[in-house]
């Protein structure tokens, strides 16, 4: 009980830092919403006729802006921690490495997770995608939004498992943030293709088109989360 | 004869006898002829790239628990020498694939997963460069671990989703008899040549420590 009370408070400090301001989100949301602009500069403004097509086409640009926008917020992160060493502080209480991890993983991913919730509509539409779709599923359209939100939050959370210590390593380097981003993505691929995978299945024929690519998502992400619930010691111990 | 100098020279020798027994007696493809002899140093080359990487793996999880200098510079040489072997894959791959396939490079899932795979470890060299000495070993270790997590991905990528060119992970096992020794023997001697490889680097990875420690002692007096 110990140990969730102090991941819950470690959570608690995380969107307070984060939320207090808003000026992270807001610059989040704008960055995000851009990108999806040049995309639809670059491949409209008329977009593919095929239903295919176009659920592809909608299915990288929301992952792609996720990305980068994930990749953003995981560089801030962790200079907070940093900065007057705050996180020195953080361990002076006592307070397990394993914790910290979880609690930068659990707000983090609440973050992206927002962001995604406000911009996956946007996305959608200035794509045009929902005209496209069959009229059964635009009449389940809430219905194909919270599945569409649900992969990409297991996609969020596997994403989040590796960021997290990877930009714990990063921030001792010089050009962090682009070391980052070339670390990371790499190896989050497994995570990445597994999401576009089921994100274009569901929005082409509103199902995940069997079970293999879930899986594979579900798995990788757990995969990752554990091993890097692992080794996050080692990361926080200098 | 140290033996650096013994594994390099048995090297050899199995990579000439390799040469002999792929173009002499393996039996000749009947579709795609002689291109075909590239198989045996393509997929050699790509097992031993999964052998380093692993090695990279086992020696990062070593340092982690054990802390001694000598398993992070192993895993550290043997990253190098899986990224050289990355690059014979991703050159003698071509050159088949544009006899076999008809095209120089295919967005295939094997193809693909390889070159991210390749990407994650050159990201581990960079990061190493960027880190300062005292964090260097513990967080290349951490990173050298992860990244393993993704060959799984690329060996089975085959057989886990359809539209791939690649034959299978089985067809390595169901060639004729003589192209199966022909690729165990070339495979032995890659096997052989990445020892050497890593023995010949470590080497010389320790010769720059003996040599750092000297200039600094060096400073010391002066």
């Amino acid at each position: 009980m110990e140990a969730f009370r102090q991941i819950g408070w470690l959570i608690r400090k995380d969107l307070a830092l984060q939320f207090r301001t808003k000026d992270m989100l807001a610059l989040i949301v704008v960055f995000s919403v851009l990108v999806v602009l040049i995309f639809c500069f670059a491949f409209g403004p008329i977009f593919p006729e095929k239903l295919e097509e176009r659920g592809k086409l909608a299915a990288s640009v929301l992952w792609a802006t996720f990305l980068f926008a994930g990749t953003i917020t995981l560089n801030r992160s962790f200079d907070i921690e940093r900065a007057n060493g705050a996180l020195h502080g953080l361990r002076l209480t006592g307070i397990d490495a394993s914790y910290l991890y979880l609690s930068k993983v659990v707000s983090i991913f609440v973050f992206l997770i927002l962001l995604e919730v406000i911009v996956t509509p946007i996305t959608l539409q200035f794509l045009d995608v929902i005209t496209v779709l069959p009229v059964a599923l635009q009449e389940q359209l809430p219905w194909l939004l919270l599945k569409l939100i649900g992969v990409l939050a297991i996609g969020t959370l596997g994403f989040c498992a590796v960021g997290v210590i990877i930009s714990g390593i990063s921030t001792h380097t010089h050009g962090k943030e682009s070391l980052l981003s070339v670390i990371l993505l790499p190896l989050t691929f497994p995570v990445i293709m597994a999401g576009a995978k089921c994100t274009v299945s569901l929005l082409t024929t509103g199902g995940l088109g069997g079970n293999f690519w879930i899986s594979v998502l579900v798995v990788y992400s757990l995969v990752f989360l554990a091993s890097s619930y692992l080794l996050f010691e080692f990361v926080v111990e200098g | 004869m140290t033996r650096t100098q013994l594994v390099g020279v048995l090297a050899a020798i199995f990579l000439f006898v390799a040469i002999y027994f792929v173009f002499s007696f393996a039996e000749i493809e009947t579709t795609m002829l002689e291109v075909q002899k590239i198989f045996y140093f393509h997929i050699s080359s790509a097992l031993t790239l999964f052998l380093a990487f692993g090695v990279t793996c086992l020696f990062s999880i070593l340092y982690l628990i054990k802390r001694v200098d000598k398993y992070d510079t192993i895993a550290l040489v043997s990253t190098e020498i899986g990224i050289v072997f990355g690059v014979v894959v991703f050159t003698t791959g071509p050159i088949w694939a544009r006899f076999a396939w008809n095209t120089w490079w295919n967005w295939e899932p094997r193809l693909t997963s390889a070159l991210i795979l390749w990407l994650t470890y050159i990201g581990y060299l960079i990061l190493r460069s960027a880190l300062a000495e005292e964090k260097k070993r513990v967080y290349s270790a951490v990173l050298g671990i992860i990244s393993f997590l993704n060959v799984p991905i690329v060996y089975f990528s085959v057989e886990l989703w359809q539209g791939g060119l690649h034959p299978d992970t089985t067809t390595k096992m169901n060639l004729p008899p003589t192209m199966q020794i022909a690729w165990l023997i070339s495979w032995l001697a890659l096997i052989l040549l990445y020892l050497f490889l890593l023995m010949f680097r470590y080497r010389a990875e320790q010769m720059k420590l003996e040599l750092d420690t000297i200039q600094y002692q060096q400073m010391g007096e002066s």
